[in-house]
């Protein structure tokens, strides 16, 4: 393992985890020992359709001082405004998002305006924020975005019409529960690409510029349980010792993402969800194993460690020809759980690619990719070679 | 890179972005101790603004933040 001699981090995971099935009923609890008594539960329309949202509110009882569900794929600015205002309204002293990454972020949103007043267009930055920020209990429906432990938020600005990036220490979620439950009625497509995209944070830890020791352990197990777990969860979602295990994995791979950061597979798949509406999972799953190919000879070594955790390191590989089978075997297994291939699949079109391979450069995420990126041409060179 | 301008902190901040931190942290970025990219990743810069923007000029504003390393300095708490 080679750290460079000088190596220097922070490390920051304040989250309390919860887990086991059946623990999003101890939703009242928790937020009564943070000492919060009126919550604004924070969910979309989807979640509540499959009824995940009923038994938090049983569990909160008149805990709940109300319920905000008008929220979108990609949530915006005048989204987690008006749910600020409602939250307001009602005297919420604490939010509690039951969802995905949408609505997780929006529940970010919030705590920011409940605690700090105004306009979330006024919070775009880095680590601007001096105080803790509005109590956040998350209770994710998904195994994928790993928001419930990290500091980044990303909100459309829909004046400018791109993603804004919130990143605070102060807000991030006090207590991720993580009940498998939650997850049980995930359908295979959606348990794959929410899948693909913890792998990916996971795959991109490693490799970014700024790896550290912690992100890469905890970055080690979540592709290694992942790659065990996420193939049943596709063939039997009712299984909930492997849903458990896919949401403890996506955890740990938001925990390493959220500290070492992400590269260009989530540049790129940031770029074409904005361009061309592709599903972020979908195309981080899609985009990595191309990604990988294009930084081999600069992430060699933590690429060797992807091998090493998904077993497909044969004795005697040097590092290249490990990292080579780690992006060969990353194919194999978006086919063996059923995950789209190619772009073309997803209702992007090829005169997409130019747009968002210029939009990629402007991406907060490329910076951190081990491969310096400066120039368009060879982002659009691996969207081709992914479309 | 067209320019330097030293102005007030009122018009400093009317700038598109705003790279802010404590004279220590930037003590150590002037003497490459560390990264400004890491760092305000780990909350011992800020940044506030319009952050596609600096990521789009990345090259220019690494650039000048190495200029600002190479400017010989007197630091006042070692004078």
């Amino acid at each position: 393992m080679a750290y460079d001699q000088d190596l220097a981090f922070v490390y920051f995971g304040p989250t309390k985890i919860v887990f086991g099935a059946g623990a999003a009923r101890d939703v009242g609890m928790e937020m009564t020992g943070l000492g919060c008594g009126r919550a604004l539960v924070v969910t979309d329309p989807g979640v509540m359709k499959a009824g995940l949202v009923e038994g938090v509110l049983k569990a909160l009882g008149d805990r709940c001082v109300g319920v905000f569900s008008d929220i979108t794929q990609d949530t915006g600015v005048g989204i987690v405004n008006r749910a600020a205002a409602f939250a307001r309204e009602k005297g919420a002293d604490c939010v509690v998002s039951v969802g995905g990454g949408s609505v997780i972020d929006t529940g970010k949103g919030i705590c920011i305006l409940l605690t700090e007043g105004g306009g979330l267009e006024n919070f775009e930055g880095i680590q601007l924020l001096t105080r803790p920020q509005t109590p956040h209990i998350v209770i994710p429906t998904t195994a994928g975005t790993g928001s419930e432990v990290t500091c980044i938020a990303v909100i459309l600005d829909e004046r400018k019409g791109q993603k804004m990036l919130i990143v605070e220490n102060f807000n991030t979620p006090r207590i991720a529960i993580l009940d498998p439950k939650m997850t049980e009625k995930l359908p295979p497509l959606l348990t794959a690409s929410t899948g693909m995209d913890a792998i990916t944070h996971a795959v991109e830890a490693l490799q970014s510029v700024q790896r550290e020791p912690i992100a890469d352990g905890l970055a080690m197990q979540a592709i290694r349980l992942l790659h065990r777990h996420l193939p049943v969860c596709t063939l039997n979602g009712t299984d909930l010792a492997a849903r458990g295990q896919a949401q403890l994995a996506a955890t740990m791979a938001g925990w390493a993402g959220g500290n070492a950061m992400f590269g260009l597979v989530h540049a790129m798949a940031h770029s074409i969800g904005a361009i061309a509406r592709v599903p972020h999972g979908i195309a981080n799953g899609i985009l990595l194993p191309h990604v990988m190919a294009f930084n081999r000879d600069d992430a060699a070594e933590s690429y060797a460690m992807v091998a090493e955790a998904m077993g497909v390191r044969e004795r005697g590989m040097d590092e290249r020809e490990a990292a080579d089978a780690a992006a060969l075997e990353m194919g194999s297994f978006l086919r063996r759980i059923g995950h789209p291939l190619r772009l073309s699949e997803t209702g992007a079109k090829e005169e997409d690619l130019v747009k968002a391979a210029a939009l990629s450069l402007s991406d907060g995420a490329i910076v951190n990719n081990a491969r310096l990126v400066l120039d368009d041409e060879e982002v659009l060179a691996v969207y081709r070679a992914a479309f | 890179m067209r320019d330097f301008l030293i102005c007030d902190k009122a018009k400093a901040e009317s700038a598109r972005f705003v790279m802010s931190g404590d004279f220590a942290r930037w003590k150590q970025v002037a003497k490459k101790e560390v990264d400004s990219t890491k760092a305000l990743m780990q909350g011992k810069l800020k940044l506030k603004g319009d952050l596609t923007y600096v990521v789009r000029n990345i090259k220019t504003v690494n650039k000048v933040i190495d200029l600002l390393c190479e400017i010989e300095t007197i630091w006042p708490d070692e004078a």
